[in-house]
């Protein structure tokens, strides 16, 4: 079953791919491709209740040996357990969303098997990377996911934009993936071996300044992928891709794998309280930047893009403060409303004929009023507002750091605000307020085909937080005997949930212990920040248009360095491109070329070339030179043999 | 008296001469291949000895199939040979030398 | 008796279908010459199917212990049935474009595949000899078969004389090691040797002889010399078939030798590898920087891959010798490819073989490059590809031995070796493009290369497993 739910999508990729070659027609391609997923998704929906709810135990699936080389042994298996099975049916349904989506938004395009192709691809990447059993697995699914999205981001291959996207992606997440191989590495010489299992067993022979160092490296690695601050500037580029790409970038796949990659070491990362406390500021700090950067941005995907590295800061503040629970609990309903933000905000494009700019938008309400409503569902969840989706793990990871560092807890609040603020000014801007539309544009409501995707989402964003929030970082004193049935006790009793039990030692911990008991106030404050970011953009955008401006004009330098995203990318091209420029240069001229080459590799050649042509020399054609060599050469094995062998 | 160690020299001295002869005084490749047949027949030449003095018959059953064998390469040698003739019009070892390098 | 001729049934369908082959086009003439082909084809395939179907069955010592059927002989046998099957399919192109009707060419095929399938079963010196002189005469003819071309002739001269003078060393040391043991047949050798505690002379004497001919057919340094001119004057379609299966048979045979026979003086034999292996390696790896030719180019790369696998040999043990059979069947897969493209090399339907001529070929025929790209780079050991783990498996067995100077030694050579495969990547993507070569149709040649790319690119998902076959098939020698 396992291996039917990951290797459906890459036959989905191979058949599609090659049919694409030779005439598959669109609608065979669609129907191939998302079969395949539907089906994957259904398999692991069915490994998740089986596994994570029924409470059966997890398994390693053996499917081939990989690499056999002295002490490095690594397999090819499927690691099922909880924390993967979570991954596979939250990857695999989103996956299944914007397959079926793509359909209705690619439709005409002549690149359309190629992309449900890469699409498929895609999401077999990520599904060999949360069931990887080793590092190296891990990493193998890690550069599939880079390689996947290098193809997606520049689809459009045409677009000069689009390729440079591409480019910046793949260069910035290979800065990331340094960092990851280096902890490969790292630990293969500390444990002797890469797999999850023998590597959390020996942690705690291994002093404390190397597993810090570890962990730091797989930070690295993490904030490649999940975007955080430094790492972060490939991300809004990404928008260059269609659409669906985006959701599936920003919401399953690609920046999760940083979050998830902490998550299944956090059993390393406990060990590691120091490294722990960087994570945390990092992703703090990543939660604010972006959060200030996304609230002046014109481009609806924009807004998005940095919603989500905002909300992947907050991810990554709660691996960081030990929440692993939460964070994987706000990247599930995180994958719901940003999937769902970011198919809506497509329909919106869709609609407009390609253009993004919201400043060009307005007044859409009336003309697509379906996806105005599921919108409005996904903006309320990433706001966190009761009782939906993002409420329940925002919640829980602003109760973590509460109790972890306080600090981090009062950005987190901040950032909060301006989450709030940020989705309603989206949302204003598109659906509210005056008709600002380019000349000719006819928006339309998307057709069934993409809505119901959005449906899908916006129920998942609904319900996801109510679910899920007792079983997953559930704190109570454990008054369920079985989870099966649970979900619906829940509702119905109240019954508690000790959410140790349903991670079944996957993570280090649910949450750390101190959540348990934080003030009510702190678990007021979110909703609060919520509603007030809510009522600030309504204040400043909806009742009077020119009370946005003014705040832009009364904090000038403020706003542009939230305009140009507090300089990053200039601050990255003085810092490292010119700089790594001037140095090749020099290198590549005297230094390379005047020293290395000269007396290395082409002194070398030089020599060799010498030898060669006096070889060649030997290699007379005269038939009698080659029978005196051979009869030397014996006469040689003969002295050798019989004097001194 | 002739004995065993007689026949070993004889044969290792054919086999030397022959080796000598591919490349001492080389003229045309006829002679190469009589060096050749020259070196097989040492060999079996010694396998004979070695049979006979050991009374055992398989080794100058060997030799039967290593004449045959040998006259089968003497005529692919000379038909090819032949070919090379045809189309060099010579067949001194220095003409056999357009292949090197 | 009839278990005797069902053990050696795969030989004898060679032999037979060769010589009704042979009845067709003595009937028929020229033009018998598809249907010869397509028959001899068909006999392989049928080979393959009783390979195949025999494959399981226990080891035995048929016709008076001269010939051994066991997992061994049947593996390498399996392996040169493909690989004179892609030789002959590789054929079929080139004699149609260059109008040559020769039904004898798939026929002296089968019937130097019936000797090389006899030079791994054999296990006896006289049924060494035989085997080893049937493939070897029918090469010669092949050799030279080469329509009309004073150049495919001189090769068949330079190979068929130094051959016979291979062939005589090696009877001599046979010669010798009968009279010191007064044996032929391996088992017994082995046991009288193993009860000599220093061999004498005539012993050390028939072993030098020995292997200096058994050098000769697998081109190791110093007794490679025939190799380049060979291979560069015969016909490319022969050239192919000397590349790929008369080194599984010669190393099959080797293999043999050295770990039956010859076992007990391992002492007096590893020495001599090592310069051999160095030699080659180092020779290869040297000479080779120079070469413009593509086929003398292979030439100087079977010499190089030849010393690599004897590494293995030279490691020795079940694990030395599993590893030596992988790195072979990893070079004989990506050199099928290799010579898969130099066969589509034509312009003007005249044959090229100058690297220079693939100038740019990435733009005219990006497929074409692509394969060849990554048999190069397989070549040149660039990891993620076949050839790397072949190098890496055989290094790590020396390593293992204690043997590491060794295995640097070879790492070395294979820097500069990769040079020259590299520097043909760099032609087919960096030069300014030559003349396009002709198109021709050609689906054996498309699949021939289409089975070593994905070979040597699959090999990835698992090393270990062609490793695991190896272990298997060398089991029965130890």
């Amino acid at each position: 079953m396992e291996v039917l739910a990951v290797f459906l999508p890459l036959a989905a990729f191979l058949a599609v791919g090659a049919g694409s070659q030779r005439g598959l027609p669109d609608a065979g391609a669609a129907f191939l491709a998302c079969v395949a997923v539907l089906a994957s998704a259904a398999i692991s929906t069915w490994l998740f209740l089986d596994i994570a709810i029924g409470g059966n135990d997890g398994r390693i699936v053996s499917l081939a040996p990989f690499i056999e080389v002295g002490v490095l042994r690594v397999d090819w298996t499927l690691r099922v357990d909880a924390l993967s099975v979570t991954m596979m049916a939250v990857v695999t349904a989103v996956s299944a969303a914007v397959h079926i989506y793509a359909i209705g938004y690619m439709r005409g395009d002549p690149g359309f098997a190629r992309f449900m192709a890469y699409l498929s691809l895609f999401t077999f990447a990520m599904l060999a990377l949360v069931t990887a059993d080793n590092l190296v697995q891990l990493f193998f699914g890690w550069e599939g996911v880079g390689l996947a999205s290098y193809l997606l981001i520049g689809f459009y291959n045409a677009k000069p934009s689009a390729n440079a996207a591409a480019i910046k992606a793949f260069v910035m997440n290979r800065v990331g993936d340094l960092g990851l191989v280096l902890a490969m590495c790292w630990a293969f010489a500390a444990f002797g071996t890469l797999s999850f299992d023998g590597i959390f067993a020996a942690a705690q022979s291994v002093p404390g300044w190397a597993l810090n160092g570890m962990a730091l490296l797989l930070l690295i690695g993490a904030a490649g992928k999940s975007a955080q601050l430094g790492l972060h500037t490939w991300l809004p580029d990404a928008m260059e891709g269609p659409t669906p790409v985006s959701a599936l970038i920003h919401a399953a796949t690609m920046v999760t794998a940083g979050v998830f990659l902490l998550a299944r070491m956090s059993p390393l990362l406990a060990h590691a309280p120091e490294a722990l406390m960087i994570v945390t500021a990092l992703g703090a700090a990543t939660a604010f930047v972006a959060a200030t950067i996304a609230l002046v941005q014109t481009d609806i995907k924009r807004v998005i893009a940095y919603s989500t590295m905002s909300q992947l800061g907050y991810m990554v503040l709660a691996i960081g403060v030990g929440a692993y629970g939460a964070a994987v609990f706000h990247l599930v309903t995180h994958a719901f409303f940003k999937a769902l933000l970011f198919l809506g905000a497509g329909a919106v494009i869709h609609a407009m004929g390609g253009k993004q700019d919201m400043r060009r938008m307005g007044a859409l309400r009336g003309k697509l009023p379906w996806t105005y409503a599921l919108m409005w569902v996904g903006v309320l969840a990433l706001a966190g507002v009761p009782p939906l989706a993002g409420y329940f793990s925002k919640d829980a990871i602003l109760e973590a750091a509460f109790a972890g560092a306080w600090p981090a807890f009062a950005v987190g609040i901040a950032a909060a605000v301006m989450t709030a603020f940020y989705g309603a000014r989206v949302m204003i801007l598109t659906f509210h307020g005056s008709a600002r539309w380019a000349e000719g544009a006819h928006p339309h409501e998307a057709p069934p085909v993409m809505l119901g995707p959005l449906w899908f989402l916006a129920a998942g964003a609904v319900v996801a937080g109510i679910l899920f929030y007792d079983v997953l970082v559930g704190t109570g004193p454990n008054e369920c005997d079985t989870l099966k049935g649970h979900v619906g006790n829940f509702i119905s009793t109240g019954c508690l949930w000790r959410a140790e039990r349903f991670w079944d030692g996957t993570l280090a911990q649910a949450m750390p212990e101190g959540a348990h008991h934080v003030a009510f106030w702190v678990k007021a404050l979110p909703t609060a920040a919520a509603l007030l970011g809510l009522g600030l953009a309504v204040w400043l955008y909806q009742t009077a248009g020119a009370r946005a401006a003014r705040v832009a004009v009364a904090a000038p330098w403020l706003y542009r360095l939230f305009l140009h995203k507090w300089y990053f990318d200039e601050a990255w091209r003085a810092a490292f491109l010119r700089p790594a420029l001037r140095l090749g240069a020099a290198f590549a001229g005297p230094g390379d070329r005047g020293t290395i080459d000269r007396f290395g590799p082409d002194g070398a050649a030089a020599a060799s070339h010498r030898g060669a042509l006096s070889l060649s020399a030997a290699q007379s054609g005269v038939l009698s030179h080659y029978a005196l060599t051979m009869v030397v050469a014996l006469a040689a094995l003969l002295a050798w043999t019989l004097l001194g062998g | 008296m002739v004995t065993q160690p007689h026949f070993l020299f004889l044969a290792s001295a054919l086999f030397a001469v022959g080796a000598f002869g591919l490349f001492w005084r080389r003229h045309n490749v006829i002679v190469l291949l009589m060096c050749l047949e020259l070196m097989l027949l040492a060999a079996n030449l010694a396998f004979v000895t070695f049979a006979a003095y050991a009374g055992d018959l398989a080794g100058q059953v060997f030799v039967m199939f290593t004449l045959t064998v040998a006259a089968a390469e003497a005529a692919i040698a000379l038909a090819i040979l032949l070919l090379f003739f045809r189309g060099r019009g010579s067949i001194a070892v220095e003409s056999l030398s357009s292949l090197r390098g | 008796m009839s278990t005797a001729l069902a053990a050696i049934a795969p030989e004898l369908t060679l032999a037979v279908m060769a010589l009704v082959l042979l009845l067709l086009a003595a009937v028929r003439g020229q033009a018998a010459a598809r249907p010869v082909l397509r028959g001899g084809a068909v006999a392989l395939a049928l080979v393959f199917a009783v390979l195949g179907a025999t494959a399981g069955a226990p080891a035995q010592s048929v016709f008076g212990d001269m010939v051994v059927v066991d997992v061994f002989a049947t593996a390498l046998k399996m392996a040169l049935v493909l690989a004179l099957m892609a030789a002959l399919a590789l054929s079929a192109a080139p004699m149609r474009l260059d109008n040559i009707a020769r039904p004898e060419y798939p026929i002296v095929t089968l019937l130097a595949g019936v000797g090389m399938m006899g030079m791994v079963s054999a296990q006896h010196f006289l049924a060494l000899y035989v085997a080893m002189e049937m493939q070897a005469l029918a090469l010669y003819i092949l050799v030279s078969s080469g329509a009309s071309s004073a150049r495919s002739a001189e090769a068949g001269v330079k190979y068929v004389l130094l051959g016979a003078l291979a062939s005589a060393l090696m009877l001599f040391g046979m010669a010798l090691l009968y009279g010191a043991t007064g044996a032929l047949d391996y088992v017994t050798i082995r046991t009288v040797l193993e009860g000599v505690d220093a061999p004498g002379l005539t012993v050390g004497a028939g072993l030098a002889f020995l292997l200096a001919g058994m050098a000769f057919k697998i081109s190791a340094t110093p007794f490679h010399m025939w190799t380049p001119d060979v291979y560069a004057g015969a016909p490319t379609r022969v050239t192919t078939l000397l590349a790929l299966a008369p080194k599984i048979a010669a190393a099959g045979a080797l293999a043999r030798l050295l770990f039956g026979p010859l076992e007990p003086l391992a002492a007096q034999w590893v020495p001599i590898l090592v310069v051999l292996s160095v030699a080659s390696m180092s020779w290869a790896a040297l000479a080779g920087v120079v070469q413009g030719d593509l086929k003398r180019l292979m030439a100087y790369s079977t010499i190089g891959n030849m010393g690599y696998m004897l590494l293995g040999f030279i490691a020795g043990g079940a694990d030395g010798l599993a590893a030596a059979l992988f790195y072979l069947l990893v070079y004989v897969l990506s050199v099928a490819g290799v010579f898969a493209v130099i066969l589509a090399m034509r312009r003007d339907g005249r044959v090229v073989t100058e690297i220079v001529e693939l100038s740019g070929l990435a733009r005219s025929r990006p497929l074409l490059a692509a394969g060849m790209a990554a048999l190069m780079l397989s070549l040149a050991g660039v990891p993620p590809l076949a050839g790397f783990f072949a190098k890496f498996v055989v290094f790590k067995v020396l390593i293992d031995q204690g043997m590491w100077l060794l295995a640097v030694y070879g790492l070395l050579t294979t820097v500069v070796a990769a040079y020259y495969y590299i520097k043909v990547v760099k032609v087919l993507y960096f030069d300014i493009p030559a003349e396009p070569l002709d198109r021709a149709p050609a689906r054996a040649r498309a699949a021939v290369l289409a089975v070593s790319v994905l070979g040597v690119v699959a090999l990835l998902l698992a090393p270990g497993l062609g490793l695991d076959v190896a272990r298997v098939a060398v089991a029965p020698l130890f």
